[in-house]
């Protein structure tokens, strides 16, 4: 039997692999095949391939659970399932001399065996669990495989289960498909190759590379932090900022047990759901984050918040600072410049791979003067029937150097000691930018 | 009288520019009116005043004004006239005559006047104020003087003191002076005989001049009633705006107040169509179609409860410098628009109603359905941010992280790449930098430092 060269790359963690052989040893194994009964093919080729298994270098560490052995088909025994060789370094022989030395002969209780096999693996986070179901029946025992395999899969126990059916027809065969990867063996060279795939997909090194793609769909966007986490529990499992080695996106391991969320931490996230990674093989994740600048500019040092939502939208997505650059996906965005007075710049469209600048004018100053104190209101939009409110002040002395954005605005003011409306004044004044401009109340 | 002459005194300004003449004629009185145009004619009347005399610009608008006046049949018009008989050169002080006695409908007699008269003489002023008093023939119902005037006296007489023996005599007569461009001097000597106003250009006497005949002719008074939820008119000090959309008579600011009686104040409209009314409250209260009756006491109802919504931090001894620029948008409960940015510390009124408030503090805190009620207080407490100092000595890619109790990573904010120091204010909670070395480009290589961050507390991470 000739397994792939499992080549052992410089990342290789050091995790111990256990590969668990789920037999099945029910009466239906007595049928012949090539004038061969199924359970001798079984016996013969498990034993091969765990000698080929215990050459590879590594923590490796092989099982047998066998079901329908144990009771006549006449008992109706659907917990007829065991763990006849335990974990360990087991050479071919051991195996093939146990299988030997067992009659098959009962039901098939897949789900149950699956459940058992579920605890047949040490609790032990660092190692990679695989199970190798060998059958050539559908369960009897009105248990649900399926489910059982998607419960390894939530409570990340092993890999997503290898299905073998030695001699099952194709009808039958359709019916394995929830349960895990499945393989067809007609015959005993049928076993054989498909062992060798699945043993060398176990044993492989599972790859991971990210490509965040742009806008022309190539994989050069980068730098941005990336969480994994565990589809069914949301439990997050790695954390990556995203990196291009020699001009590709960089290659990393993660376990390819279970499903995962693909977490891209780009303004906004983008969320890949229900990940899926092969083991043994070089996976490939892409992720639509085509991205461009947005830069906020202020001729000044004024802190001066930008929210910026995406268009239309009533969430806020992020808080900008003026003078600085941020990196959105493209797209359209509205801006809320939180300037005196607040703006809204609408639909501002972040290009793919260039750089959208939005120029928010310098402040002027106002410095109103006054001999007693006053209320007063600053309003903007004057010349529109109801003007905005922007800025009041009650029962003060108005505050000096007031930053506004340049513009025409109007004061209405009143002394605190006046008490009738009519005495309320009004007066327009102009703010330039850089510019102070002085403000007599009186 | 004073009281009353303050009020007139200030009325204009809330006059716009555009205000139209013609809308005079629909307004009348019942009330006897009388209101005497003293107008200098004296040799500086000639001077030229934005590329036209001072006399051509005071004949134009006192034209228009009069013809605005015509049809009143409870008003009298009259005019004198000083500095027109005599040259300069005879110093005639006593050159001052009646040149229109009071009448009704006397708008065509007055610009035929006018139209006839030549500026030539001297300034006697206070004499003509004398003589004007004395041109009216009695003091019942309401009477008022109108002068114009380029210059001070020229007489030696004291217009102050005239001004001032005619109050103190409690004649019901009430004074207008319009300066023409006025220097300091004359200014300071004629500010004291009426309601003073001087006109800057020609435009600004014709609005000056609009607005005292437009407020002498109209009694309309509205009040608006900011209420309670008990109907009660007690919100006071808040801007309004009205808009009269027919002449586009725009942007009229008051403060509405409550006077000294307690009750709302009661001010003077010119009682056209279909006003829009703005409360500025927050939000604002917008009415449109407002109509006034004219000659009666308008009363606009506006239900304008208010409570007091006041954010402060939890302590504030720490990081002011960086805590006090924390601000809030507040917009209403499930609306999209932004209200107010209302800064921390900071207490403002709002109608009452429910509200959101997303502050802006690193992670943001959402509050949803806060509620204001009617003459109550509602304080938020905002837990005061704690500083975190990053500390990296090489180049970094990566990106603060807020780890929330569910174990996920929420994303705040990209960290700069420079090596360096970098302060951000952060929540008390668990953070993580995620981050990787520039220079190291493999995605293993990725670190993710844990740290926790307490309410006014400083938190260094060194990244090396």
């Amino acid at each position: 039997m000739v397994l792939l060269l499992i080549v052992q790359s410089i990342f290789a963690q050091n995790k111990t692999t256990r590969i668990l052989f789920v037999v099945d040893w029910s009466g239906s194994m007595k049928e012949k095949i090539d004038g061969k009964t199924k359970f001798e093919i079984a016996q013969e080729i498990l034993g091969k391939a765990t000698d080929s298994i215990s050459k590879i270098a590594g923590k490796i560490e092989i099982g047998v659970r066998v079901f329908g052995h144990q009771s006549p088909r006449t008992e109706h025994n659907c917990k007829d399932s065991k763990l006849e060789i335990p974990f360990g370094r087991n050479g071919g022989k051991i195996i093939t001399d146990k299988l030997k030395s067992l009659t098959p002969q009962g039901w098939t209780p897949l789900a149950y065996s699956l459940e058992q096999a579920a605890s047949d693996f040490p609790t032990d986070p660092n190692s990679l669990n695989a199970i190798i179901l060998i059958s050539d029946g559908l369960e009897s025992c009105n248990g649900d495989p399926c489910s059982m395999a998607k419960l390894f899969e939530e409570k990340r126990i092993c890999l997503k289960p290898y299905i073998i059916g030695l001699g099952v027809n194709e009808e039958d065969a359709d019916r394995y498909t929830c349960i895990g990867k499945y393989f067809d063996a007609k015959d005993e060279k049928g076993l054989r190759n498909a062992l060798s795939v699945i043993i060398t997909q176990v044993m492989g090194n599972t790859t991971v590379q990210v490509n965040l793609l742009d806008s022309s769909l190539l994989p050069y966007e980068t730098d941005v932090p990336i969480t994994f986490s565990d589809f069914y529990t949301g439990e997050v499992l790695n954390n990556y900022v995203h990196s291009m080695k020699d001009g590709v996106p960089d290659t990393f391991f993660l376990d390819p047990i279970g499903k995962y969320n693909v977490l891209v931490h780009t303004l906004p996230p983008v969320m890949k759901s229900e990940v899926e990674i092969t083991p043994g093989t070089h996976n490939l994740i892409a992720v639509d984050v085509p991205q461009g600048w947005l830069k906020m500019s202020l001729v000044t040092n004024n802190a001066v918040n930008v929210v910026v939502r995406k268009g239309g939208s009533n969430e806020i997505l992020n808080v900008q600072d003026v003078n600085s650059e941020v990196k959105y996906l493209i797209g359209s965005y509205d801006l809320e410049i939180l300037t005196l007075p607040p703006y809204m710049e609408r639909d501002v469209l972040v290009p793919p791979a260039g750089i959208r600048e939005v120029i928010v004018p310098q402040n002027g100053t106002v410095n109103f003067t006054s001999s007693e104190p006053y209320n007063f209101s600053i309003f903007d939009k004057v010349e529109l029937p109801s003007p905005r409110l922007i800025f009041e002040e009650k029962r003060m002395f108005p505050k000096q150097a007031i930053e506004m954005q340049p513009g025409n605005y109007r004061v209405v003011y009143r002394k605190v000691k006046n008490a009738y409306t009519i005495e309320s004044k009004t007066k327009i004044f102009v703010v330039e930018s850089g510019k102070i401009v002085q403000v007599v109340l009186e | 009288m004073k009281k009353i002459g303050l009020i007139f005194g200030l009325i204009w300004l809330l006059m716009s520019d555009n205000m139209l003449y013609g809308q005079v004629a629909e307004l009348r009185e019942k009330e006897q009116k009388r209101i005497l145009f003293l107008i200098d004619f004296s040799g500086s009347m000639l001077q030229t005043w934005a590329q036209r005399n001072k006399l051509s610009v005071a004949k134009e608008v006192l034209n228009e004004i009069v013809d605005s006046l015509n049809g009143f049949d409870n008003l009298q018009l009259g005019m004198r006239v000083y500095g027109h008989q005599s040259l300069t050169i005879y110093n005639d002080c006593f050159d001052s005559k009646l040149e229109v006695p009071f009448g009704v409908n006397h708008a065509e007699k007055i610009k035929k006047k006018l139209e006839r008269l030549e500026a030539k003489g001297i300034t006697p002023i206070a004499y003509s104020l004398e003589e004007a008093a004395k041109d009216f023939p009695d003091f019942y119902g309401k009477n008022y003087i109108i002068f114009i005037s380029d210059g001070e006296e020229s007489c030696k007489g004291d217009p102050c003191a005239v001004a001032k023996a005619l109050v103190d005599k409690g004649i019901n007569l009430k004074l207008f002076v319009i300066g023409l461009f006025l220097g300091e001097r004359a200014e300071q000597q004629l500010k004291c005989v009426g309601t003073f106003y001087n006109s800057k250009n020609p435009n600004d006497f014709r609005r000056i001049m609009t607005s005292i005949v437009t407020n002498i002719m109209f009694t309309t008074t509205v009040e608006v009633d900011l209420n309670d939820t008990k109907n009660k008119p007690v919100e006071t000090d808040i801007p309004m705006t009205f808009h009269e959309s027919k002449t586009n008579t725009t942007n009229v600011y008051y403060y509405q107040t409550t006077n000294v009686r307690g009750n709302p104040d009661t001010f003077r409209l010119p009682p056209l169509a279909d006003y829009q009314l703005t409360v500025h409250t927050l939000p604002p209260i917008e009415m449109s179609d407002l109509q006034f009756t004219k000659d009666a006491h308008n009363h606009v109802n506006v239900a304008a409860a208010q409570g007091v919504l006041e954010l402060k931090l939890t302590s504030t001894a720490t990081f002011n410098n960086i805590n006090n620029k924390i601000k809030t948008l507040v917009r209403l409960h499930r609306s999209p628009a932004t209200i107010n940015i209302h800064s921390i510390a900071a207490s403002q009124k709002y109608l009452i109603g429910s509200y959101d408030l997303e502050i802006l503090t690193l992670p943001r805190i959402k509050l949803e359905n806060i509620k204001i009620e009617d003459g109550k207080t509602t304080s938020i407490l905002v837990p005061t941010p704690g500083i975190c100092s990053i500390q990296k000595n090489y180049e970094i890619v990566g990106a603060l992280f807020l780890k929330k109790d569910n174990g996920t990573f929420e994303k705040l904010v990209d960290l700069s790449q420079k090596t360096g120091k970098e302060t951000i204010a952060l929540q008390e909670g668990t953070y993580a930098v995620i981050y990787r070395s520039k220079k190291i480009n493999r995605m293993m290589k990725t670190q993710n430092k844990e740290f926790k961050i307490a309410s006014g507390n400083s938190t260094f991470v060194t990244i090396n």
